[in-house]
């Protein structure tokens, strides 16, 4: 009875997560009954194989969010009849109804998110305006994915508005679209226009396929367990939980390392999603292109979660006014771009978590963005752009600087970026200031030469991934594409041993022993 | 391109599965490659982590903690705090009661609280980095204040390298304001051995165990040091305001306490209330401390010494330390250490040579201060990783035993953070709640006002 309550209620201490075992045991087992149910891959078993596909990802879904499946059906079923709606309304012509369906959808979907999200934040700020004493009473509890999901049903909504897709006509094959258990949670957020076709389109997988997703898999539980999660346990995080106890040297090491385990974190969880679509027979949209390789932060943010990326580009610059107007008047280009780029990345920033610090993030990136673009119109205006493209030695050198800067611009706005809770705005606010005023304190006035090569020997193994990490993301991308293939047309038995070669590998780093402080030794 | 049918990605992945249960079965649970421990799970293992995160382990409940055996696993449901009286029971010997309050030993404190109102006591608060920037001696003096009175924050170095939380201190030298990292040449008895001052200047570093040398860098002049103090942050308390300002120095030093109305001695009397106050140092010498204070009520000292293990009062001058206590009129020394020997400690015989050590240093500290009672504060749970699982170290239990033990034979307090954070395994409960950091070593800054509150709470219990 146990066993049985543990496989299949949910506890909010083990949500389902791609780096446990009962994952991929439940991921065996769903893919036999997928197997199954494709038989010998006849298309009259499609719905069938969307409808199984729905009905695990909620039980997916439910592992991990327990009742808020409630919200990811309900903001289903709502998008489902309103795009309908919607389109009824286009096809007779009627502008103002197909108009209505779209609001009514949209303040539907964004209803959840802000209730859930920012509500907390939004009673804040206003008590900031209006000097009132208004609280939450009730505990509101984020729900796993809602962000994603979310932006993934109005992407939906405004692509049936704007008659880039048709409505999907069977309720279940929106559901699984919708709820695709690799991608609910941390994304890609997968557009209409880049998936929908798929539910309709029989299993397709060729042998090299199929080795593109074990990469894609591997490669994201390195990521995830090595880069990411052996670095904020040995390194990171108690650097910045007492900022104090370290100096200068060891806050700027554990800051860039933070820039690292994001990137592994995020990019790992996304590598396995993609994998496991993969495996299954889908296409996700690729989410990170090295983005550490990024000249300028424009570049970055072409690189770095590019379906957020493109999302807020369709769905918040354009409609914004691009680079054509500010709010719906006509201006200079340059002004208007750069108006609304930094508005967008003020919205991605809030989109991230809900307080101030993560507006105060974006709005750095959005400025980041708009010295950019400056910078590179003055290099061509004094010339200096034309002489950089004609020397390969010194472009190859701007290469260098323009990336090394970038890379340091993006880590320090990362300050901002890590907060304890979205929950209570204040205490996220307090502490990422305070985290951020202690770090730079310790970089800029606590340098202590004397414990560089202490903290470099004691921490080798930390110092060791990370540059091990920073040398395979500046790999050349043909290179990388190249070991991505020959991995993939390995025999399977191969593939088998090296995949667990690195299950091996990573369990190590999983259960190897904390990294003791280096001031025990003193 | 060969096409390849669902089933087929099925029985790759059930291959997989075989191939890692078979290692499982054949690979010992750690082998040694290359120097290296490799370790393998184990198939009982893996199937009995059904729900729970491959890094985390499940076995012994932290509230069934058996009494004696030290190597505790801690199973990762999550579970109330305790409150100090629900904790572990700790082991007993036949000589010893372990049940005996040792507030009773305080009673020399607890008899000088009476004239509180009418004089001054000093809390002296020793400890290790887990009461770096005030932390934990901030509840303690809080609470001791706001029941008998005083204010000020007591002793505070010339330039503070770790912001506290209760005033804000900045250093300027000779014109320019000094980051935490600069300042004026300091030395320490605790941390790197390039902390310690040079062979033949003694061992003078003040009751802190840390002294600031004027005038060390320059060639020729004097040194021009100038610091302000203000309240830091929001929340005012009673240690934000002062009226009475203690210079601890020797040499040559000109001092100059601006709006001071009288000086006794090395003692300033400034306005009642004051909370900013700017000192000018204008000289050659050692300045071993600024302590602010008040005329009357209670004063509590926050010395950290990061990295120490509580043995070094045997290398600070005895005088220096002497006439501290009895200046200031210390009536408590709280002595917070034990943490940091922890990882380096694999067995008993090392735990004793460590409570020897700590004796001698708690004896040494009787005869300097006759008229104080002495309050040892034992580390708190701390967590190693071994083979995947989390669990306390295993001496740390042993540990608790042998500091009580010599605790009540000295006839001197004890307060056990280890019990009162509910024994072992507990530092994993306090850090899902948010108490304590990643390391499963430090406090959060929530957590650290927890374990000082637990702490004034014990101290100032009514009976």
């Amino acid at each position: 009875m146990e066993l049985l309550r543990h496989i299949f209620a949910f506890d909010s201490n083990s949500p389902l997560l791609f780096t446990q075992l009962y994952f991929w045991v439940f991921l065996l087992i769903v893919y036999l009954g997928y197997a199954l149910i494709i038989g010998r891959n006849r298309e009259q078993h499609l719905h069938l194989r969307n409808i199984y596909l729905m009905l695990v990802s909620w039980f997916f879904y439910y592992k991990t969010s327990g009742v808020f499946l409630a919200i990811l059906m309900t903001v289903t079923l709502t998008s489902y009849l309103t795009a309908f709606g919607l389109q009824q309304a286009k096809v007779k012509g009627h502008k103002g109804w197909s108009v209505f369906w779209l609001v009514v959808s949209i303040l539907i979907d964004l209803g959840f998110l802000f209730y859930y999200k920012y509500a907390y934040f939004g009673v804040d700020v206003f008590n900031s305006i209006f000097g009132t004493h208004y609280s939450i009473v009730d505990k509101i509890i984020l729900p796993v994915g809602i962000s994603f999901y979310t932006f993934q049903v109005i992407s939906y909504t405004v692509d049936v508005y704007r008659g880039h897709v048709q409505p999907v006509r069977n309720l279940f094959d929106f559901g699984m679209y919708v709820s695709f258990f690799p991608q609910l949670v941390a994304g890609p957020i997968v557009r209409a226009s880049e998936f929908v076709q798929q539910l309709y389109r029989p299993f397709h997988l060729s042998r090299r396929e199929m080795g593109i997703a074990v990469f894609w898999i591997l490669n994201g539980l390195a990521k995830k367990i090595i880069l990411s999660d052996y670095l904020a346990v040995n390194l990171i995080d108690r650097v910045f939980e007492n900022p104090l106890l370290f100096t200068g040297f060891e806050n700027l090491f554990a800051l860039f390392a933070y820039s690292m385990q994001v990137y592994a974190d995020f990019s790992g969880y996304t590598d396995i999603a993609i994998g496991v679509a993969l495996l299954m027979g889908f296409y996700l949209p690729k989410n990170f292109d090295s983005p550490y390789k990024s000249r300028n932060p424009q570049e970055f943010w072409r690189r770095w979660h590019q379906s957020l990326s493109r999302w807020l580009k369709s769905y918040v610059y354009i409609p914004l006014g691009g680079n054509r107007t500010i709010f719906g008047h006509k201006t200079n280009k340059l002004l208007a771009s750069n108006v609304n780029s930094f508005a967008t990345m003020l919205i991605g920033g809030l989109w991230h978590g809900a307080s101030w610090n993560f507006v105060i993030w974006g709005g750095l990136n959005g400025i980041g963005m708009i010295w950019a673009k400056c910078w590179h119109s003055v290099k061509e205006w004094l010339g200096i752009e034309g002489f950089i493209q004609r020397h390969k030695v010194v472009r190859g050198i701007d290469d260098v600087i323009c990336i090394a800067l970038t890379f340091t611009f993006i880590t320090f706005t990362r300050l901002f970026f890590r907060s304890s809770s979205n929950l209570d705005p204040a205490t996220a606010n307090e502490v990422a200031w305070q985290t951020a005023k202690q770090m730079m304190g310790q970089i800029i006035g606590a340098w202590d030469n004397s414990i560089i090569p202490m903290f470099l020997w004691e921490y080798r193994s930390v110092v060791i991934l990370f540059v091990c990490g920073m040398m395979i993301h500046w790999l050349p991308a043909k290179f990388k594409q190249w070991y991505r293939i020959n991995f993939a047309l390995l025999p399977w038995w191969c593939m088998a041993i090296c995949v667990a070669v690195v299950v091996f590998v990573v369990y190590q780093f999983v259960t190897a022993d904390l990294q003791p402080f280096i001031y025990f030794q003193f | 391109m060969k096409k390849l049918r669902p089933i087929h990605i099925f029985l790759f992945m059930c291959c997989c599965m075989l191939l890692l249960a078979a290692i499982c079965y054949l690979m010992p649970a750690t082998s040694h490659w290359f120097g290296n421990e490799i370790r393998t799970p184990q198939l009982t293992d893996v199937l009995e982590l059904d729900t729970d995160s491959i890094s985390e382990a499940t076995s012994v409940s932290a509230d069934t903690v058996p009494n004696t055996t030290p190597e505790v696993v801690y199973t990762p449901k999550k579970q109330p705090i305790p409150t100090p009286t629900a904790a572990v029971q700790p082991v007993f010997s036949d000589t010893v009661d372990y049940d005996a309050d040792t507030r009773e030993y305080l009673s020399a404190f607890y008899e000088s609280l009476l004239q509180a109102d009418s004089t001054t006591i000093r809390i002296v608060h020793y400890g290790d980095s887990q009461i770096e920037g005030d932390r934990i001696t901030m509840q303690v003096r809080r609470a001791c204040q706001q029941q008998y009175g005083g204010g000020g924050v007591g002793l505070i170095p010339l330039h503070q390298t770790i912001g506290m939380r209760t005033v804000s201190q900045t250093t300027i030298m000779n014109g320019e304001v000094q980051q935490t990292g600069e300042g004026p040449q300091r030395y320490l008895i605790y941390g790197p051995k390039s902390n310690r001052l040079p062979n033949g200047q003694g061992a003078n570093y003040g009751p802190m165990g840390h002294v600031a040398y004027l005038d060390n860098n320059l060639v020729e002049g004097s040194e021009d040091i100038t610091v302000q103090i203000k309240p830091a942050g929001k929340d005012k308390q009673p240690a934000s305001y002062f009226n009475r300002v203690r210079i601890l120095q020797s040499g040559d030093i000109t001092t100059t306490v601006h709006s001071s109305r009288s000086k006794n001695g090395n003692v300033y009397t400034v306005a009642d209330s004051t909370s900013y106050l700017r000192i000018d140092f204008r000289g050659k010498g050692e300045v071993y401390g600024i302590s602010l204070e008040s005329d009357h009520g209670i004063m509590v000292d926050n010395i950290p010494m990061r990295g120490c293990a509580g043995t070094i009062f045997s290398s600070l001058s005895s005088k220096q330390l002497k006439d501290y206590f009895t200046q200031t009129s210390t009536r408590l020394i709280i002595m917070q250490f034990g943490g940091n020997v922890m990882p380096y400690t694999d067995n008993e015989t090392e735990v004793n040579q460590y409570v020897r050590r700590i004796r001698t240093q708690v004896q040494l500290m009787k005869r300097l201060a006759p008229n104080s009672s002495i309050l040892f504060v034992g580390p708190s749970d701390m967590i190693e990783r071994k083979n995947g699982q989390l669990r306390t170290y295993p001496m740390l239990p042993i540990m608790e035993k042998g500091l009580r033990t010599m605790a009540i034979e000295e006839q001197i307090g004890y307060f056990s953070i280890f019990e009162a954070m509910g024994g072992a395994g507990g530092m994993i409960q306090w850090k899902e709640q948010g108490l304590a950091g990643s390391d499963y070593v430090h406090f959060t800054r929530k957590g650290a006002d927890k374990v000082g509150e637990l702490l004034a709470q014990w101290l100032l219990k009514q009976d």
